[in-house]
């Protein structure tokens, strides 16, 4: 058998991988940055490739992952944003316009100015979740590279540019640092959300459903969540966790990849970035335009980012 | 979510807009990218041999 193929070399090379990721991710998040788990360690793990080191993540801890991030995403949804659907139906359904018209118009641009193949411009488009279009990538067969460039230079732009940008026109407090509150959520509610989330991931996945993992796992979360009828949360370090080894896993596509490809992959990022920022900005404005929300606020919801966990 | 935060926005109104996104775009990914993989598998078995 081949070294390169052996248990501890594999072992070896997952464990230097998952510490550059978490390395990169501790720095992004030590330097304010928001999303600074994902990004950080998704550059960290990249540039490690591009160096030549042996990155990689195990498919199986992967899968994990997936599950662990559906779960953070279902959470999201409680009964009060629910409310808020009833509440402000006028700009959320533009809202909802816009990000169709945000994924057909950086599709296009894709397709037409950097002649990517259809699915890696659906994806390198979608400003929905980041974990989602990367399981999703993966698992179709879009160019995971491609799409990791153009997703992560959206959220370093949007987490730099929004707050400087409100903070110049003296729309927003400078940024603070996200506390994170002990979870006092019980040990029940945690295995019902765990069990229940699990078993729709893993239907939706044996069902071939794109990223069946990640969305049966979300959906299960959200349900539970959103009526209401558990409020627990995982405990924020295995969140973190599973986003650091995502970004891993982003990070280790950079294997074998040469500097003009990614200078490439880079324009393509810049040029569909601008193209869904003036989707979202008209329709932000037009929303500011009719209705009396605060701009800072408008400008967050309407900011055209991947979600990241 | 996390800028709504930290920049003291209304985390409510945010995040009901990011949800209603997220959903939205989720579920119409999804379904492209399966459109899209059947068109190719489509495109290729129709291809001359």
């Amino acid at each position: 058998m081949p070294p390169s193929s052996s248990p501890l070399r594999t072992l070896a090379e997952t464990t230097e991988t998952l510490i550059i990721a978490l390395a990169g991710g501790a720095a992004f998040t030590l330097l304010g940055f928001p999303a600074g788990l994902v990004s950080g360690s998704v550059l960290a793990v990249a540039a490690a490739a591009l160096l030549r080191r042996p990155v990689r993540v195990p498919v199986a801890l992967a899968r994990v992952c997936y599950i662990v991030v559906g779960i953070l995403l279902g959470a999201v949804v409680t009964p009060q944003t629910l409310k808020g659907f009833a509440s402000w139906p006028a700009s959320v359904g533009l809202l909802v316009v816009a990000s169709l018209c945000m994924i057909v118009a950086t599709t296009t641009y894709l397709r037409v100015v950097h002649n990517w193949d259809p699915l890696s411009a659906l994806m390198g488009a979608s400003p929905g979740s980041m974990a989602q279009v990367i399981a999703l990538s993966s698992e179709l067969g879009a160019d995971l590279r491609a799409v990791a460039v153009v997703q992560t230079s959206r959220v370093l732009l949007l987490a730099t540019g929004i707050p400087g940008g409100l903070a110049l026109f003296g729309y927003a407090a400078p940024a603070l640092p996200v506390a994170r509150g002990t979870d006092p959520s019980s040990l029940t509610e945690l295995a019902i959300v765990v069990a229940v989330s699990t078993a729709t991931a893993f239907a939706l996945w044996r069902l071939r459903f794109p990223g069946g993992l990640l969305f049966g796992a979300m959906a299960g979360s959200s349900v539970l969540h959103g009526t209401g009828l558990v409020q627990a949360v995982l405990p924020w370090w295995i969140g973190s966790a599973s986003v650091v080894v995502l970004g891993a896993v982003i990070g280790s596509r950079f294997a074998n990849t040469g500097f003009r490809p990614l200078l490439g992959y880079l324009g393509a990022a810049l040029g569909s970035f601008a193209v869904s920022l003036f989707v979202a900005t008209a329709f932000a404005l037009v929303v500011a335009h009719f209705f009396a929300f605060p701009i800072a606020n408008v400008a967050v919801a309407f900011a055209p980012a991947p979600r990241t966990p | 979510m996390v800028l709504a935060l930290a920049l003291h926005l209304d985390p409510v109104f945010v995040g009901a807009h990011h949800v209603a996104r997220f959903l939205v775009v989720t579920f119409t990914v999804a379904i492209a990218a399966r459109r899209i993989v059947k068109d190719r598998a489509a495109g290729r078995s129709s291809q001359p041999q």
